[in-house]
């Protein structure tokens, strides 16, 4: 398991846990990032927002909130 | 459709149907509201929230509705003020119907909002939106299984073409027949079957005791995922004892939303089994063009670009309303002030009326066209999803200040003129990160201020004013990160700070027959908003300015900026430069005409030369500055100058903008005791070093 941040480019991940505040929990839950969950790291440079495809949506989440999402490489 | 569902629309005691419009972002939700209420259409703030409020009234068929167009919040969490000033407002807001948007080109995603509105008691028609992409895509779906399935209609539509609203004018029509609650059975068992017994006897509870329109499905799982505003709903029913048992037994904590979203996601899933047809299957690869946008190595730089471009646009489309608009202000009043003398009326109403309102009312217009230009440009970018990317690209550098990526484009624009700036801030996403935008934007220095700098700098410093011009930079950057610390401290709050977690959406074909409607509905808004300002701002200084023979002794601007002198001078601003300072609050551009009517004596009207409609002669006002002001008051007015509010226009845009007077004089004042602030402290070092 590795924080999403440090997902390369073109992984495909499995989301498997979240360990942030309610807030971020809230957050990342309700625009379609749930536990289980395949993501396709887009894009993962250093600096900016990481870019994850997940159900359909193309999302950019900040580094340090990435950071607080653990996932499993897939693919 | 469930008979066992269906409800009596308890229809408002006066003639209108209440609509609550709700969607998530990018969904399309404005398209449908500006397309159903056209003109028709205001924009607040919720009362006491940092929240705009958006509300319109359209006709259908003789009956009028009042809709609510909601801020666009992904769930129903208690997370931010949007999403509660959205659950309140349905619940407690008479509202006949929720109107629920839902993209069916990404539909699994989009349901969730709906899903987290299930156990609402207040009837719901479910709109599916972009229908167009959605076949693009392959999908194709099945309306009456969702519909029996949710037990409420489903509306296919295409929310930027009027003609797809029928079926949802039909709906509407038969309210009071079909008005439907979602059925939430299915979701309530997901829950149980997921959270175990707790869940059944928790909700058993609250049955018991919790009378309103949220359900206890709603009310359960809400406290499962540690719901502070349902808690405190709930304590006007059970005592904090015993709500303090319930959440304990029923275990409520951070991670409680994680199984909840787990549920509302097999909810979705099961309601799209045999409703949808999928045939392709997108990995999400970045187009070509979105590569070069999100790239580290270009995105920025395609950016500066587009924006820049983007600026020079609007420009262009400016020029007609601006040309005409500066033709009739050279013109008009003065026509019109013969054509009124003519008839006898004294010379001091003549001028009130011609150079004061006439001339306010076509400098508002004048910035009407700036708004347009921009409006026009920069909502076309936002609109085809472009600026999500700029946020993207920006999000960095720009959070640093707590603003969001995007906000780069205003401050780019404001180099230019920062009127623009300000319409620029309309693409931002909350009212907060707009007002904090826009009380950053006011220092960036416009094109007409680098003139008057660069002038006095080369006039006074000769070869050093290099070094004025550097001092008033790294100034600036300090004046920026206090504006950040003071007005984000007070805007912001925590949930707001926290980092970015935005969707790119799809680039998609905007309507431009809306487009353009919106920006001159939205336009003529801004004029009638300026205006007031405008008009009320000129007034006072035109009656503070003149002089019945033009001579400046006889002004009380004149006689106030004698008397008040020695404290003026604390700041290193005589009365000459004390008022071009108070002008400079007027517009920018003047400053070199007030001065040399000032210094040289001249007899012109003050107040025409601040609006530009009196030309002054400006030469020999490098000799007469030189006489008139030593170097440490040069430097203190180019503090001043510099720091001051940009000019009247753009603060009546920010007002525009933010629909806050009480804001609009905070920024305003703001800058004002900074201006003086930095002034008196340049004067003082110019005092020592010169």
């Amino acid at each position: 398991m590795i924080p999403l941040n440090s997902a390369a480019s073109g992984k495909i991940c499995i989301i498997k846990s979240i360990n942030g505040s309610e807030r971020l929990v809230n957050r990342i839950t309700s625009i379609g990032i749930t536990l289980g969950s395949h993501v396709n790291v887009i894009r993962n440079q250093p600096k900016y927002p990481v870019l994850i495809y997940c159900r359909d949506t193309m999302i950019a989440i900040n580094q340090k909130e990435a950071e607080k999402i653990s996932v499993e490489v897939v693919a | 459709m469930s008979t066992a569902q269906v409800v009596n629309a308890q229809t408002t005691i006066g003639s209108e149907n209440v609509i609550a419009l709700l969607g998530q972002p990018n969904s399309g939700k404005s398209t449908l509201f500006n397309g159903l209420t056209g003109a028709r259409q205001h924009v607040g703030n919720w009362p006491g929230k940092t929240v705009e409020k958006k509300e319109g009234t359209f006709t259908y068929k003789d009956r009028k509705y009042k809709i609510v167009d909601l801020p666009g919040t992904y769930s129903l969490l208690a997370n931010s003020e949007e999403e509660i000033v959205t659950r309140d407002y349905v619940v407690k807001g008479n509202v006949d119907v929720a109107l629920i948007m839902v993209d069916a080109s990404q539909l699994e995603r989009s349901l969730f909002l709906l899903a987290d509105y299930a156990g609402i008691k207040v009837p719901v028609i479910v709109l599916l939106n972009m229908m167009d992409i959605a076949s693009q895509q392959g999908k194709i779906i099945d309306f009456d299984v969702l519909s029996s399935k949710l037990g409420v209609p489903v509306i296919p539509l295409t929310a930027s073409d009027k003609k797809s609203y029928i079926s949802l004018f039909e709906n509407l029509e038969n309210l009071k027949k079909n008005a439907a609650l979602l059925d939430s059975k299915k979701l309530d068992e997901i829950y149980l079957q997921k959270i175990g017994q707790k869940y059944k006897e928790t909700k058993e509870q609250i049955e018991q005791s919790f009378n309103g329109k949220y359900s206890a499905t709603w009310i359960t799982s809400k406290l499962f995922e540690n719901d502070q505003e349902v808690k405190r709903i709930l304590k006007n029913t059970f005592s904090e004892e015993k709500l303090g048992n319930i959440t304990r037994r029923l275990g409520s904590d951070v991670t409680g939303s994680l199984l909840t979203g787990d549920c509302k996601f097999e909810w979705i899933r099961y309601l799209l089994e045999g409703a949808v047809k999928k045939s392709k299957n997108d990995k999400g690869t970045l187009s070509r063009f979105d590569r070069i946008a999100t790239s580290k190595r270009w995105g920025k730089f395609l950016a500066f670009g587009i924006i820049i471009l983007g600026l020079i646009l609007s420009m262009i489309l400016a020029m007609p309303i601006m040309m005409l608009s500066s033709m009739a202000m050279s013109s008009l009043p003065v026509a019109l002030s013969h054509l009124l003398s003519n008839i006898g009326l004294p010379k001091i109403i003549v001028s009130l009326l011609c150079d004061s309102v006439l001339t306010a009312a076509f400098a508002a217009v004048a910035m009407a066209g700036y708004v347009f230009g921009i409006s026009l440009v920069f909502g076309f970018l936002e609109e085809i999803g472009y600026m999500a990317r700029v946020s993207y690209v920006f999000d960095n550098s720009m959070s640093k200040f707590g603003l969001q990526g995007k906000a780069v484009m205003p401050f780019l624009i404001s180099f230019g003129c920062n009127i623009g700036g300000i319409s620029g801030t309309k693409v931002i996403d909350s009212w907060k990160q707009k007002v904090l935008t826009m009380s950053m934007v006011w220092i960036v220095p416009c094109a007409a201020t680098w003139g008057v700098i660069g002038l006095l700098g080369s006039v006074f410093f000769g070869k050093y004013a290099g070094f004025v011009i550097l001092a008033l930079f790294l100034t600036a950057f300090l004046h920026i990160f206090i504006t950040a610390k003071l007005f984000g401290g007070s805007l912001l709050k925590e949930e707001d700070k926290a980092g970015l977690i935005m969707e790119l959406p799809p680039y998609h074909k905007p309507n431009y027959k809306n487009l353009f409607k919106f920006v001159v509905m939205r336009m003529g808004d801004v004029i009638k908003k300026a205006l007031k300002l405008i008009v009320l701002v000129a007034v006072i200084f035109w009656a503070l300015s003149y002089s019945s023979d033009n001579n400046i002794d006889n002004s009380i601007l004149y006689r106030i900026g004698t008397t008040i002198e020695p404290v003026t001078m604390w700041f290193g601003l005589r009365w000459q430069t004390f008022t071009a300072f108070i002008t400079s609050a007027i517009g920018k551009e003047a400053a070199l005409g007030v001065f040399a009517s000032l210094f040289n004596n001249e007899s012109v009207n003050l107040f025409n030369v601040t609006m530009g409609t009196s030309a002054v002669s400006e030469s020999g006002l490098g000799t007469a500055l030189i006489s008139g002001l030593t170097k440490p008051e040069a430097l203190a007015f180019m503090f001043a100058y510099f720091f001051n509010v940009p000019c009247l226009m753009t603060v009546a845009a920010t007002y525009s903008e933010s629909h806050s007077l009480s804001w609009t004089a905070k920024i305003a004042g703001y800058y004002i005791v900074m201006a003086l602030l930095l002034s008196t402290i340049a004067y003082h070092v110019g005092l020592l070093i010169f």
